[in-house]
């Protein structure tokens, strides 16, 4: 193969050539931009435009600290972790293995937006697809912050205790659930998205630590905040456009309320530490009701399946959208029955 | 493949295997200009107190060190970069031959990695230039009706997740947050009481009534919830939604009306959270 190598243009030329750009972009600047800065802040006079940027500008400024520094957790593992020593610690039973990784969101507490870019560095690490569903699934729900903030959240009406137990032991078995069929769908490790630059999976780069955790934390920070963008701004027409009540109509009513309160949290794109908080106000719905919103949320809404799009496989995206909503819906009711009889 | 961005070797002498020239790789101003944007945007938006209409106080700092980081990583990156394109100039000088072999199969080398990037880089431009429009102020009147003004239980359970507030007298009305006459209100009780909050109104409410309301928030703008006190009087026409005013009147428990003796326009507190 013959040997390429680039031709970099002189330094000094570079900046001439920018000095120019600036000087024959800097007059119509000097114009356009006032103009438009105006027509935009008559743009956002209307009370929807505003309401849809700040739903937009708040959603990224509180999910992108987290996919940070879950891209930092995942420069990391991609650096400091091989791929076969990754293997040898997994256990062989297939139930051990999903259990472990329901846990390990207890040790590795990420948030939903932060899991992303774990899970998926870790599946190039070679961790099979379905703990890496479960560990995806479970983890924000395990998180210790989520189980605290839904214990204070609930603790106002009697259910703090209740709640909280339920919403961890439907959290964990629906992504065991999902986890145990994914791992019929799947008989080999389906590859993700080859869509970035870099070593392929598997083998861990030589050179210096910092720069290489560098250049991975900046690859998957821009891949994922790309697809958080664009999941961010369906949300913000959504909550701009969709009166939150028109889904309360619904409030009391068994499987039509549940189903509902999961729509709004699909709908809401909430932080797993804060959701709590709201689905508490929704007095309306019923105990199942909250419930579902509560375990729905962390697992699946627009921004995180924007993101699922860009970062793993579409098999497993099917196999989290496919099983998650009526597994969520099926056990929530169940909870929500239990519940009702031991309350009596 | 973007060959201004990184100096790429297709070192073959290591037969076909990816070559340690893959890492660290220089970063491309694709990669780099989105963190140096999004950090100088969220600091910006910090020392203006701006950030505050849209997050919580704790996301708020969150976001700060969100920003420093991104500008640190930016400062980082473009240093490497600036290295990588030294080292590159100082082997001109002295190029290595080159070897038979497979060709290099990684993705920036398959022309795979070049659509995308570009698209999601210039995608950034949405959201800063949203960003900077946005007027200063937190959830306006629409925002209260979309999300359940009007819902007496829901504004109760949100008065229930606080403490009982007590009122300081003012004017010889108990003054409180929309919290505290929430909590009233849903407990019977009767007195005088004075509040503030912005003015709403859902279609079909009568012309002597409008929703005085103020958003409690979690965590950021996007799960702001409204607690809406339905207020009456009898000018009521004569204000306009998204108004900022003080209100002084009495409960009325039967009615589950809040019935005012005086409304008076004010500006926009600096928090608009309760």
């Amino acid at each position: 193969m013959a040997y390429v190598r680039t031709n970099a243009i002189e330094r000094r030329d570079k900046i001439k050539i920018a000095l120019f750009v600036a000087m024959v972009l800097a007059v119509p600047a000097y114009i356009v931009l006032p103009w438009a800065h105006a027509r935009l802040e008559d743009f956002f006079s209307t009370a929807r435009a505003q309401l849809f940027g700040q739903v937009l500008i708040a959603i990224l400024l509180e999910a992108f600290p987290f996919v940070l520094i879950g891209s930092i957790v995942s420069g990391l593992v991609e650096v400091l972790v091989p791929s076969e020593r990754l293997s040898r610690v997994l256990p062989r039973r297939l139930w051990l293995r999903l259990l472990l990784a329901a846990g390990a969101g207890v040790v590795l507490p990420v948030c939903e937006c932060g899991i992303v870019p774990v899970t998926r560095r870790l599946i190039r690490k070679g961790l099979p697809l379905e703990m890496a569903i479960v560990f995806m699934l479970a983890g924000p729900i395990v998180n210790p912050t989520v189980i605290a903030s839904t214990a204070v959240a609930f603790a106002g009406q009697g259910l703090s205790l209740a709640m909280t137990v339920a919403r961890v032991v439907c959290g964990v078995a629906v992504a065991v659930a999902v986890g145990a069929v994914a791992a019929r769908w799947f008989v080999r490790r389906a590859a993700g998205p080859a869509d970035e630059a870099g070593p392929p999976p598997g083998r861990a780069p030589r050179g210096p630590i910092l720069p290489n955790v560098l250049t991975h934390v900046v690859h998957d920070f821009m891949l994922l905040g790309g697809y958080l963008l664009l999941g961010s701004v369906i949300a913000a027409g959504l909550q701009a456009f969709v009166a939150r009540d028109l889904l309360a109509a619904v409030g009391g009513t068994p499987f039509l309320g549940t189903a509902a309160m999961m729509l709004m949290a699909f709908l809401l794109n909430l932080c797993s530490e804060a959701d709590a908080f709201v689905a508490a106000a929704f007095s309306q719905f019923s105990f199942a009701g909250r419930l579902g919103f509560l375990v729905l949320g962390p697992m699946l809404d627009v921004k995180l399946v924007a993101m699922y799009l860009g970062a793993f496989p579409r098999r497993m995206l099917l196999a989290v959208l496919l099983l998650v909503p009526p597994l969520c819906l099926g056990l929530c009711e169940l909870a929500g029955w239990l519940h009702a009889l031991l309350a009596g | 493949m973007d060959h201004d961005t990184h100096a790429h070797w297709h070192d073959d002498a290591h037969g076909g295997a990816p070559s340690h020239a893959h890492a660290p790789e220089a970063l491309s101003w694709w990669e780099l200009w989105p963190m140096l944007a999004w950090g100088a945007f969220t600091v910006y938006l910090y020392a203006t107190g701006r950030i505050f209409y849209l997050l919580q106080r704790f996301y708020g700092h969150l976001a700060l060190g969100a920003g420093v980081v991104l500008l640190a990583a930016f400062a980082y990156g473009w240093l490497l970069r600036r290295r990588r394109l030294r080292e590159d100039a100082a082997a001109e000088a002295a190029p290595a031959p080159a070897a038979p072999g497979a060709p290099c199969a990684c993705a920036a080398c398959r022309g795979r990695a070049g659509a995308g990037r570009y698209l999601r880089s210039l995608a950034f431009i949405v959201p800063l230039v949203i960003g900077l429009a946005l007027p200063r102020h937190g959830p306006n009147a629409l925002a209260a009706i979309q999300w359940g003004a009007g819902d007496l239980a829901m504004m109760a359970q949100l008065a229930a997740q606080r403490e009982t507030e007590r009122a300081e007298m003012q004017r010889g009305y108990g003054w409180l947050t929309l919290v505290g006459v929430a909590q009233r209100l849903a407990a019977g009780r009767e007195e005088k009481v004075g509040a503030m909050g912005l003015i709403a109104r859902k279609a079909g409410m009568p012309d002597d009534q409008f929703y005085l309301v103020r958003f409690t928030m979690a965590c950021c703008a996007a799960c702001a919830q409204p607690v809406a006190v339905p207020v009456q009087w009898a000018e009521a026409a004569s204000l306009e939604k998204d108004q900022w005013v003080k209100v002084f009147g009495r409960l009325d428990a039967s009615a589950r009306l809040f019935v005012a003796d005086d409304v008076q326009p004010v500006r926009e507190p600096a928090d608009p959270y309760m």
